[in-house]
Order: C-alpha cells, then structure tokens, then sequence
C-alpha cells in the first residue's frame, strides 16, 4: 500500500489512474466528512439539503438528468423500536415446542407476553407445556405448518379471536438440511426454501396488515443462524438459504423502517438444541444421550439465554442479533474477502453512472444501525 | 477467549473515553485479535490456514477424548481456476438475447467459445443473433425457462448433442420484480425466487455430473447483482433473491473447491440494459422498445445521448476475466463497495463482545463452522497481481 498517495480521491472522471483499493474504501466509508459518499452528496446531511434543489437552476453538464426526483428524505437515526415493553403483548413463535423457539417462548413468557405456541408434534408440545411458569399471561398452542399460507391466515383469525391482537411474529420454524448444496435432491431444496425463507414471506403477508391496523406496534423476529453470515458449514442448502433468510429481514428493514413495524434477524451459533443432542435442558423428550456419545452440544448456550437475548434485540430493534462473538473473526475474513474483490478503477466512471445509481449506492440503515449499536446498554440479555 | 482478555476488558464504565461504551471497546480489541491471520483467536484454536495444513494430532482436542473426526485438511491456496483457457470451451448463458446475457454471450463468441443462447423471446433473439460476428466457432439458441427443471435436462442434452460438451454455465436469467416484500403478491415471491435463486440450483443438480464426467473443467456463474450485496432500494423481493443466490455461491465454492469445477458471483451495478432503457448498444431490439414509449418518458432516457452505464460488452468481458481466475466475487462497479463495507461493519458491530465470554468447550464444539477458508484463501488470490479486469485476449 503506499503511502505517498494522498487519502482524498475523488471517483470521477478526474480519477483516472488506478485507485488503491483499500484508500478508495477507506475514504469512501468515511461517515460525515470527507469521503466517496459525502463527495456524492449521498451521506445523511448532504441528501437531506438535497431534498429540496434550488429552483430555477438548470442542472449542470453531467448532473441529474431532467425529470429526476430528487432522493427521498431519510430519517436521521434507526428506526425507534416498536416494542420497548413486552408486558401484556401477545408473541407468536412458529416451531416453539422445543429447541430455540421454546427458549423464546418460555423468555417472552417469562417478560409476561401471552404466547402462542407454534408446533407441529403433539409429543413434544406435551413435554414443553409444563415448562411454562403457572401465572403465566397466557399460552395457546397451535399447530401450524408454516408453509402452508392459509394456515397462517386461520392462525392470524384465531390469535385475534383469542387475545385480541397480535404484536410480536418470531419465524423460527428451520430445516437444518445438512445437505451439499449440488447433492440435494429436489424437495429437500424445495422444502428448505419453502420453510427457512419463504415462510417469512408467508408471516409477513399475512399478519403485517393486522399489525399495522391495530397500531400498538409490531416486530418480525427471524432464527437464521450464523450460517447465514459465514456460510462455514459444508452444508449449502441450509446456508444458502439462511443467508437468504438474513437478506430478506434486511430488505424489511429498508420497507418498514417508516412504519412500526419492527424487524431482526437472529443468528445464533452453538445452541443446546435437539440439534446438537444438548442435554443443558430439563425437557423429558429430550432423551438421554448413550454413553460415550460425543457431548459437544452440552456447553452450547441454554435456549433460555438464547430466548433472552432475541427479546433484548427486539426491544432494542436491533438489526442483527448476535448472540455467539467467537464467529466474529470468520465473519470479518469473509467480508474482507468481499471487499477485496472491489476492482481497481481502470477508466474514468463515467459521473452519469454514479448518477443513476445514487438510490442504490447506499444503504442508510446500516449507517443508522452502526450510530444504534453504539449507544450504552447495560446487557444483551432481556432482564423482565 | 483466554481469561485474561476478558478480565482486562472487565473496565469500570467510568474510566472508558467519551462516547465508547464498554462493549464496543471491547469489539474492537476482539477483532483486532481475533481478526489477525497469524496470532489472534482462529490461530489459538487451530483454525488458522496455517495451523490447519498441519497434520492432525493425535488424542483429541485439549485433552477431552472426542469421537469427533479429526477436522479435514484444507488447501493452502484458493481453487486454481478450471477455465484458464477458453477458446473452443462451449458456454451456456441463460437469457442472453438481450441485455447483460448479451454482452455474456458476445464476449464469449469473441473470446472463441461456443455460445449456447439461452432465450424465451423470439423477437429479441432474432434481434440478437445479427451482433455475433462471422466465423465465429459456434452459436446455438437454446429456448429455455429457467424454472423448468426438465428442460434443463433438455437443454443440456440439445447441447452435448450439437457441441458435445458443457463447461461454462452463466445462470444470468433474472427477475427484476420491483415489488416490497412487505406488498408482493405470492405470485411475485414465488416467481423471484424461483427465477433469481432456484434456477441456479436448478443448473449446477443438472449440469454438474457432465462436467464432473468430461474432466476438462467446468465453472458455474451467477449474475447476480450489487443487491445482492447492499440492498439499497425498497425492492425487497429483488434484493432478498438476490442476497440468496451469492450465499449459493459461496456455499457452492465450499462444496466444490476440490473438484475441477469453479463458481463465480458476479455482482454489477448500472449497466445498460433493458431495465435501465440503455441507448448505447447497437440492438435494433432496444431502439424499437424505445419508440414505444410514451414521448415524455422517453425524453428522460433518450436525451440524454449515450447511457452513462456500463457497457454490456464490457461487463461480458469482466465475467470472463473472473472466470479464467476463478474469481469468488466478480464486483465491476466499484462505486457500490463503500456501501457495501456500512453494511458489513453494521454486522460487525452487532456482535455481543464482552458480553458473557463463550467458553472454551462452546467454542470448541463449533469449530468446523467458526470460519470458512474459502475466505483468508480468496484474499491472498485477490493480492496478486493482474493487469486488467478485462479478458482481453479476444
């Protein structure tokens, strides 16, 4: 790298040598001054004096082309989170009768939320129930498949007709698919798209609406996993289709963020779950491991923690909810390795074509979501 | 983490600088640890790409007797590319009658491969065809929804039987559905992600065995989109799709890194397209479409002379330049990556650190998925030089 190079490089067509790929992203991630996006007029401050462009004023040789609207404004901090208190609210978690979701289920219980239990196996729905504190606000279990896109429209009637709304939709209902991505047969790929991504698609189409009526504020919760930050598992089926699930809670974000309609997407890692054959849980239909069986799972995180910090997230309207730090250096040499591929700039960039892409070139919620992430909380995990 | 780290980060709140809470001073060291190739965290666990070259050690991990098998070993560098050499390779491209498929495919043919057309409009193929010179080694227009998973079988079969073999495979048919998730009709979802996602799976369950069986390397590229890496625009089916499908990618690399056949993402911005009513290109296609348009709309494209936009030819020789590196991202418009970096230092910032330190029996237990060596390997690739991004030798 050198160092002789001035840091401010401006991406036009003044800057037709190549860049140093590193000095271009270092100036161009400058938040406020200085800067790619500040030189564009993309960041924060500058779209905002650009909402309303000076009348009268004939664009500029390589300025906007004529009839182009200007951005829209956009708000100046992350989106306020639409369930600050849980107490009294009513949760729907898909696939709560064991493994994650019933460490969420028995956390949002324990907030005092009435909770409806999505299940689909009545044996395990039985050995989850007793878990339930007696006092509870409520719990109703349902049985619901989550693909099936009527069944989440009766779901959403008999929720409303039991406690009268709905606020929090936590889709955790997954299909840990251990498949290679090129070895998976046809409804094993079909299966885990239709359950770890399209199902968010289903939950939103049918409760948002509801959601937005009564008012109270909502929140869609997705379980993705840490494979759906760094696909680390030689398994592309299920990461595929976490990172998937990770993306389309991004791009929720970016549609709701006017509403109060909260979103997060929760990557865990190690869980004492079924999937990890844990024992860390005081469940009856988890059976007992045989001797000499590989115990792994016993010294992952107890559901309940898990369960404590998704409801920390959501009332901090967290984004990301990251729950296991040891992943943080895999997911920074995976993003490296993505941001290493950024081209030199061989020839000029034409200053149309950074024009055309202002919309897009940006994307203020995660600039919104670092200024979040920086404010002080005493814990990440909820304490009702 | 050792104890110690974590004890040291254990400072009393008062005694932190202004404006930096506990937990994102402690972010920041764990990364600046963690993060390093040589020492760091992934080094002390064994994970580093050097310590994972070493043989296994016998009796374990850390002393506690284990049945699990010892992880594998991991190459030292990244995937050498299976298409160095194009000329006379048959390429398939789907959608490439018009737009980036185009640009693909007329690359390709001036590269010296055979091209396949992928193609559902006749219109545009015919528009289409006249762009690829004369004597060029082979064009063969293929009709082909993407979705359908026996005419993938189909198209492969018309394929070997008139080319004989298979060894590129562009899945560039998208759908470009500008609608919200949060509005989509289930028509719309179901149609992008079978289109933007799927399809992809669809080529490489389809085509993979072939090339596997004809051994003279294959390689499997995605157009997705820069999307696909920052989801700028409230289109969430689009850019929810189109995340999706670099994670297949990736996924994939994972899964055929030790085979002879390679995968690209390849991520563009602005290009002219359809889409974006492009005037630049020669298309006889595009110019009619334009007509077509209600006279004050047209003023906003066609006034403005040449498309400031990418040329598809250009992005067509970009593809090719990733493909004879086998190139893991293909990223041509470096306009997008700042952007791209917000959102991924949004992530980074989000992990819990100092919160509750894992311990070291978690850690272990998740070893195999706590980083991915496609990675540190893609960086080292990504130092070398080259001279240009372009595939020049047409």
């Amino acid at each position: 790298m050198s160092k002789k190079q001035p840091i401010r490089v401006k991406c036009d067509a003044a800057a037709a040598n190549p860049l140093n790929r590193r000095q271009f992203l270092g100036t161009g991630m400058a938040f406020g001054a200085g800067g790619l996006l500040a030189e564009l007029g993309l960041t924060r401050q500058t779209q905002a004096q650009n909402a309303t462009p000076p009348a009268g004023k004939a664009p500029a040789a390589g300025g906007p082309p004529p009839g182009r609207r200007p951005l829209p404004p956009e708000p100046a901090v992350s989106q306020a989170p639409p369930l600050k208190d849980l107490k009294g609210k009513v949760a729907y978690i898909t696939a709560a009768s064991d493994g994650i979701g019933l460490g969420i289920a028995r956390a949002a219980s324990l907030a005092g939320m009435k909770v409806v239990i999505g299940y689909r196996n009545e044996e395990r729905l039985k050995a989850a129930l007793p878990l339930f504190k007696p006092g509870n606000a409520g719990v109703l279990p349902i049985k619901h498949d989550v693909t099936d896109r009527d069944g989440w429209k009766a779901l959403v009637e008999q929720v409303k007709s039991q406690y009268g709304k709905l606020h929090l939709v936590v889709n955790n209902a997954g299909i840990k698919t251990l498949r290679q991505a090129h070895e998976a047969k046809f409804d094993e790929w079909d299966n885990a798209v239709a359950v770890n991504m399209t199902a968010i698609y289903n939950s939103v189409a049918a409760c948002l609406p509801h959601m937005l009526e009564h008012g109270e504020g909502g929140h869609f919760v997705t379980t993705a996993s840490m494979g759906g930050l760094l696909p680390g598992v030689n398994a592309g089926v299920y990461t595929a289709t976490k990172i998937a699930a990770v993306g389309t809670m991004e791009a929720l974000r970016v549609e709701l963020e006017s509403t109060n309609i909260g979103t997060s997407v929760f990557c865990p890692g190690g869980v004492s779950t079924d999937n990890y054959i844990g024992t860390g849980e005081q469940n009856p239909f988890r059976k007992p491991l045989p001797p000499g069986a590989p115990r792994f799972g016993m010294y992952s995180m107890d559901p309940l923690e898990a369960g404590n910090r998704v409801l920390d997230g959501v009332v901090n309207n967290d984004l990301f909810i990251l729950s296991h730090p040891e992943f943080a250096p895999g997911m920074q040499e995976r993003f490296d390795a993505i941001m290493d591929s950024t081209p030199p700039v061989e020839a000029p960039i034409p200053p149309g074509r950074i024009e055309a892409e202002r919309g897009v070139i940006r994307c203020g919620i995660y600039e919104r979501e670092i200024v979040h992430r920086k404010v002080k909380r005493p814990t990440y995990i909820f304490k009702a | 983490m050792p104890k110690k780290e974590s004890d040291q980060s254990r400072l009393p709140d008062a005694a932190l600088p202004a404006g930096l809470d506990r937990f994102a001073l402690e972010r920041r060291r764990f990364l600046a640890e963690g993060a390093l190739y040589g020492g760091g965290l992934l080094a002390s666990l064994g994970l580093s790409r050097y310590a994972m070259a070493q043989p296994p050690q016998a009796g374990g991990e850390g002393g506690r007797p284990t049945l699990r098998p010892p992880l594998p070993p991991e190459p030292k560098v990244s995937q050498p590319a299976p298409l160095k050499d194009l000329k006379g390779k048959v390429a398939y491209i789907t959608a490439s009658s018009d737009g980036i498929g185009l640009g693909i495919a007329r690359a390709a043919s001036l590269a010296g491969m055979k091209v396949c057309i992928g193609y559902r409009n006749e219109e545009r193929l015919k528009a289409a065809l006249p762009l690829f010179k004369p004597g060029n080694a082979g064009v063969l227009p293929v009709k082909h929804d993407v979705t359908d998973r026996d005419a993938w079988a189909k198209a492969l079969e018309s394929i070997k039987s008139q080319f004989g073999k298979l060894h590129l495979v562009v899945n560039n048919a998208g759908f470009k559905s500008f609608a919200m998730v949060s509005k989509a009709s289930a028509a719309d979802w179901d149609n992008g992600v079978a289109v933007n996602f799927t399809a992809t799976y669809n080529s490489v369950v389809t085509c993979l065995p072939h090339m596997l069986e004809h051994g003279e390397g294959g390689h499997f590229v995605v157009t997705s989109s820069m999307s696909g890496l920052l989801p700028g625009v409230t289109a969430g089916v689009y850019t929810a799709t189109k995340i999706a499908v670099v994670g297949l990618i990736e996924a994939l690399r994972i899964e055929l890194e030790s085979t002879t056949v390679g995968t690209s993402a390849f991520v563009p911005g602005g290009v002219q397209t359809d889409n974006y009513l492009g005037t630049g290109e020669e298309n006889p296609y595009r110019k009619e479409q334009l007509a077509k348009l209600p006279p004050d709309i047209r003023k906003r494209f066609a006034g403005n002379g040449p498309s400031p936009l990418m040329d598809p030819l250009e992005a067509g020789k970009r593809v090719l330049n990733g493909v004879i590196h086998n190139d893991l991202f293909i990223v041509t418009h470096p306009e997008y990556m700042p952007g791209t970096k917000q959102r991924f230092d949004a992530m980074m910032e989000s992990e819990p650190v100092g919160d509750t330190p894992p311990s070291p029996e978690r850690v272990k237990g998740e070893a195999r998925v706590l980083h991915a060596g496609i990675y540190p390997r893609e960086i080292v690739h990504r130092k070398q030089k080259r001279k240009t991004f372009l595939a020049t030798k047409l």
